[in-house]
């Protein structure tokens, strides 16, 4: 019966450590996408990408300024 | 007959395992399909070499999955080449003059060398180098020799910087600044000279080759002497000598200036400020963080107005911000800024700043306003920030980022001069406008 259940069992075992080496050796490459991208700029600093559109950048900055003018309000 | 358990199954158990091991085999199998199809870093497709380009400046560009540990081209002439350049995750760019030879190139590639044809040297930066002998003020005019190797006069731009701080222009052909009468550039030997027949007094001169602004820095600065002695103490340059001193107008010894060339200075050099930005959008990322190419506009304004003290201070305050980038734009990012500003809440702060004794009061408030103020600042650097991402992902051209940098850089000067909330709210609703008028400019390529 050992013979029988053995081969099955370790050819498994084997296995499992085949598909663990392969996911340790590929997603440094795939894990690349997706991810938040560093960029220069012109300061020296560093920025995060994020997927978003020019009117989402264009509203972002225009709300931006006008929390500065009400920030402006609450201090003066 | 006694009782027996009811005995282990083999069959049951064996058909079980088989079968886990028959699902586990065809799944390494498929994975492993699917690296081969190149869905990962061990396929032969993303391991070659991509889009291999080269320009008139001798600079060579290609994109590989994994970098090469050293670039090695074969030349037209039959010689190797190692190049000088450096890696950006997947993609090479060498520096300018590396490849100035027309013709088919390979790249040396383990995985195969790749064919491409370079167009041959027409002008590099790198090559090009621009150094001021001298700069004289004889009367009313103005006389300064240059030599400029590898480049050519017409795209140079002379500066000349007043004592009020004014900066009069003069590119051949292009522009020239109405206080400078006839401005010329004539060959002499190997040098040039440039002269003015009426200039203003109290002069700096900025020669500096245009297309090469933000690379390798080609450009010199040199103080204008006064020098009315004549041609026996005509001093360095022009007499082919090289003396410490000349003698001023009125017969004393003074040092003749030296000239301060663009690679010691960096973009922080630059007298304009549309060149200084203009420089620092062209940076290469290791070359951000340079003292020289770090300070920013308003620091550095701060030198000339409040001082020393509050221009290092000003300077403590941006490098405190500069983490703030690795949070994404938007309420995280203000957060960040606010957190190192320690501002919290304006009309909570105000209100304790208000609970004070009188004595205290004043500094609480001045205090509280020098932070709101900075935070309120940061959103117009933030806004600069933004049009450069937009740059680098193709949405803007670097002219469109250049005049809107500009714009925000001088709004920031004019809000630490206003004197009202009435004009600090003027120059958000300009910034607003500005702002809208560089998102008008963005172009989204499919």
């Amino acid at each position: 019966m050992r013979a029988l259940i053995a081969p099955p069992v370790i050819a498994l075992i084997i296995l499992a450590i085949i598909v663990s080496g392969c996911a340790t050796q590929f997603p440094s490459q795939q894990g690349m996408e997706g991810q938040g991208r560093q960029q220069s700029q012109s300061d020296g600093s560093m920025g995060t990408e994020t997927a978003r559109s020019p009117d989402q950048v264009r509203e972002a900055g225009l709300q931006d300024l006008d929390i500065a003018m009400a920030e402006l309000d609450e201090l003066e | 007959m006694k009782h027996q358990k009811a005995p282990f199954q083999p069959s049951l158990f064996l058909s079980f395992t088989w079968a886990l091991f028959l699902l586990a085999a065809a799944s390494v199998a498929s994975v492993s399909i699917a690296f081969a199809k190149g869905g990962g870093g061990g396929s032969g497709s993303a391991m070659a070499v991509a889009s291999p380009q080269c320009d008139d400046s001798g600079m060579f560009v290609f994109s590989k999955a994994t970098a090469l540990r050293k670039v090695i081209v074969l030349q037209p002439d039959g010689a190797e080449r190692e190049l000088v350049g450096e890696w950006d995750s997947s993609t090479f760019t060498s520096e300018e003059a590396e490849l100035n030879q027309s013709g088919k190139h390979f790249l040396r590639d383990p995985s195969g060398d790749q064919e491409f044809t370079c167009p041959g040297l027409v002008f590099s930066c790198r090559l090009a180098s621009l150094s001021i002998k001298s700069c004289r003020r004889k009367a009313k005019s103005l006389i300064a020799e240059f030599s400029l190797e590898h480049g050519s006069p017409e795209y140079l731009l002379f500066q000349l910087r007043k004592q009020d701080k004014k900066i009069l222009k003069f590119q051949q052909g292009v522009s020239s600044s109405k206080e400078l009468i006839n401005p010329k550039i004539t060959k002499s030997g190997d040098s040039y000279i440039f002269t003015v027949d009426e200039a203003p007094e109290g002069l700096a001169l900025q020669i500096s080759l245009q297309p090469c602004v933000g690379r390798y820095y080609v450009y010199s600065t040199i103080v204008c002497a006064a020098d009315d002695a004549g041609p026996e103490n005509a001093g360095s340059g022009l007499s082919g000598k090289s003396e410490e001193t000349s003698r001023s107008p009125n017969g004393t010894p003074q040092e003749i200036p030296k000239e301060t060339p663009g690679s010691k200075e960096k973009c922080g050099g630059y007298m304009g400020l549309e060149d200084r930005v203009r420089c620092r959008l062209s940076l290469r990322e290791e070359q951000e963080d340079e003292y020289e190419n770090f300070y920013p506009e308003e620091c550095k304004a701060m030198q000339g107005s409040s001082g020393p003290a509050a221009s290092a201070d000003c300077l403590k305050g941006y490098r405190a911000v500069q983490q703030c980038w690795k949070s994404p734009a938007g309420p995280a990012r203000i957060a960040c800024v606010r957190k190192q500003a320690a501002l919290g809440s304006i009309k909570e702060e105000k209100r304790k700043c208000q609970a004070l004794p009188p004595a205290e009061r004043g500094s609480c408030i001045s205090g509280l306003e020098k932070k709101a103020h900075s935070v309120i600042k940061f959103r117009l650097y933030n806004l600069e920030e933004e049009a450069e991402w937009m740059m680098e992902k193709g949405w803007l051209s670097k002219e469109d980022v250049v005049s809107f940098v500009v714009k925000m850089e001088q709004s920031k000067l004019e809000y630490n001069l206003a004197k009202s909330k009435a004009e600090r709210k003027k120059l958000i609703e300009k910034a607003k406008r500005d702002w809208n008028g560089l998102m008008d400019e963005v172009e989204v390529k499919q």
